[in-house]
């Protein structure tokens, strides 16, 4: 009997196969948003949104860059502006980054200038810099710290000129 | 736990729209669902309003203390004013194959419904607008702070849209003592249900009780209801903004139909509310308050009709006026375009024309609800003159004209892409109305000839 039914299974595999795989695609073609699945959790649908960053709790390590900055200092977002990602990254940064209102700042092909999309509010002092998808200047690569396969971060010491990180 | 925390903030909730829903809903039997549906809505309403004027002064458990002693002082004086309410109830029946067949379809796509809310992440508007407002009022101890608002470099998204939503989230995530993006989406399921309740009774009400429960059963056919951007298992505000605005059109028909106090008391409170869930609803109230004027001035009753227009109106001003004292930014996807412009620009109207059709021909998100829609609208020409039922199509059309007619001033590049990703949200904002026409205006072939003892069980 359960020999049966198992070689009844093996059977039915190679249908599954070839019939219920090309329906689950039809399916997912009409109404895209049921493959939006997550697993829950506090922070289930950030991590999502984070997700092409590849690194472990996505929206836990980013929120955890801004936590111990001053209330007059903030964080500054810097990344390739034609780039798709960049804009949800960016703004999954800020969602996680509140009490701190992060700055930003997109960057055109080398040598072709930046775009200040959100300069730091007045009065406050950009204090850390995040690099995704983007190198660092030469004069503060060698203290950037590699959080995972696209971004880097570093401390900024000094008052810098915001425009001048986009520089290769 | 959690699930205790979150019953316990639901039931506090539910005490305060019960007790509202008491003083306002019209002097007759109430059935269950209505009751449900009403004190639910009416709960995040007060709730929400409760939190932002009471976080002026309290935060933290203080707030939500106040908060809870707020709800239950309503719950008091609802009891108080209609006790025997409680004993009237009218509860379902299931006597005949197809109610009990239909019950069974309504249960299984809560069912659905539920397990897409939570499985299924939040959309990026939801996250973005709606949550973080939640978080950040979680945060700050029940309140939105009031340096959020001015926003200086922009980087935080409409931090003036209304605060509905977010500050009922906010309400669960105070009692949860954390906020958590997949528990927030318990509230949806609440929603749909408040839908289907309020579907069952239009059905009963203004047509025959035997449609109630497919109609509850139709609404699932509408697929962007639950899912897709916009419907209650993306966490946006669009979902619940239809829900409102079906609980509002109701009783703008009794209204029309029984010409009771209770009734525009009650349209009045729900449409004021829309104007609180989302920026839109300011549209909708107007429509809403158009059609309910001309009956108050066929009846000679502009008092009433004042009074009537009273909460929304001063929901609107006082809500604008908090945004100008904060100087938040009015973030806008539309500009000023002087009329001549307008005029001149033939080309866009018919972009626009092309776009709209389009979007209601989306089976992958309305089904067949349009095309239905349109043949409800014949068969009502055909027919000799229902008010009610014009009533109900004037609800559903007023708006669709009107968010039509805002992109004329759209300041996108592309109206069409504009059109493509924001109009079948806007339509989903009518939808249940239009599922209600579509119900309502069955033909006669499909009816079961009426006898008197299914006259008499309608009477009763």
């Amino acid at each position: 009997m359960t020999a049966a039914l198992l070689a009844g299974n093996h059977r039915l595999r190679p249908f599954a196969r070839a019939h219920l795989k090309p329906l689950k695609q039809m399916v997912l073609e009409v109404f895209p948003d049921l493959a939006a699945v997550t697993e829950g959790g506090a922070d289930a649908s950030s991590d999502r949104f984070l997700q092409h960053l590849r690194i472990d709790q996505p929206s836990e390590r980013l929120r955890a860059m801004t936590t111990d900055l001053a209330p007059n200092e903030t964080l500054l977002f810097v990344g390739p502006v034609i780039d798709p990602t960049f804009t949800q990254t960016y703004r999954t940064a800020a969602y996680l980054s509140w009490p701190r209102q992060i700055a930003v700042l997109g960057c055109n092909a080398p040598g072709a200038g930046a775009v200040a999309l959100h300069p730091p509010g007045p009065g406050v002092a950009i204090r850390r810099a995040l690099f995704y998808l983007q190198q660092p200047p030469e004069a503060m690569a060698p203290g950037a710290r590699r959080i995972g396969p696209a971004i880097l971060l570093t401390d900024v010491s000094e008052r810098t000129e915001w425009i001048s990180f986009c520089s290769q | 736990m959690d699930l205790l925390l979150l019953a316990i903030a639901l039931l506090v909730l539910l005490a305060a729209g019960f007790g509202i829903a008491l003083l306002a809903l019209p002097e007759r039997r109430l059935g269950v669902g209505e009751t449900f549906a009403m004190a639910f809505l009416f709960g995040c309403a007060f709730v929400s309003l409760a939190s932002f004027c009471l976080g002026f002064f309290f935060a933290g458990g203080l707030l939500r203390g106040a908060s809870t002693a707020a709800c239950l002082v309503i719950a008091a004086l609802g009891l108080r004013a209609r006790r025997e309410g409680l004993r009237e109830l009218v509860w379902p029946r299931f006597e005949r194959r197809l109610d009990q067949w239909s019950l069974l379809v309504v249960s299984a796509q809560m069912m659905v419904v539920t397990l897409a809310c939570y499985y299924i992440w939040l959309g990026w508007d939801a996250l973005l607008i709606w949550e973080f407002k939640a978080r950040i009022a979680f945060l700050n101890g029940g309140a939105l702070p009031l340096d959020y608002y001015p926003n200086p470099n922009g980087i935080w998204p409409h931090t003036s849209y209304p605060l509905l939503l977010p500050l009922t989230e906010a309400w669960f995530y105070g009692w949860l003592g954390r906020p958590d993006q997949a528990l927030a989406k318990l509230l949806f399921p609440l929603f749909y249900l408040a839908a289907l309740a309020l579907l069952g009774t239009g059905v009963a009400r203004f047509g025959q009780r035997r449609h109630a429960w497919p109609a509850m059963a139709a609404l699932f056919l509408v697929p962007l209801a639950w899912l897709g951007e916009g419907s209650a298992s993306s966490g946006y505000a669009d979902f619940p903004l239809a829900v409102f605005q079906l609980a509002a059109v109701l009783y703008l028909l009794e209204y029309w139909e029984q010409d009771t106090a209770g009734a525009l008391r009650t349209m009045s409170a729900a449409a004021a509310a829309l104007i609180w869930v989302k920026q839109e609803g300011v549209i909708l109230w107007s429509c809403l308050a158009l059609l309910a004027a001309i009956r108050a001035l066929q009846r000679r009753e502009p008092r009433e009709l004042c009074l009537a227009l009273l909460p929304g109106a001063l929901l609107f001003g006082l809500w604008r006026l908090f945004l100008d004292v904060v100087a938040a930014p009015r973030w806008t996807d539309f500009q000023r375009t002087p009329l001549r412009t307008l005029f001149a620009s033939a080309n866009l109207a018919m972009e626009i024309g092309r776009g709209v059709g389009s979007e209601f021909l989306r089976l992958n998100r309305f089904g067949v609800l349009w095309p239905g829609f349109l043949g409800a609208l014949v068969l009502q020409l055909r027919g000799p003159l229902r008010p009610a039922r014009a009533i109900l199509s004037l609800s559903v059309l007023l708006p669709i004209v009107c968010y039509s007619g805002v992109y004329l001033f759209s300041n996108w590049g592309s109206v069409s892409s504009h059109i493509a990703s924001s109009f079948s949200r806007l339509l989903l904002h009518v939808a249940p109305s239009a599922l209600l026409l579509i119900v309502l205006s069955m033909p006669a072939p499909f009816r079961r000839k009426e006898t008197r003892a299914s006259r008499l069980e309608q009477k009763n």
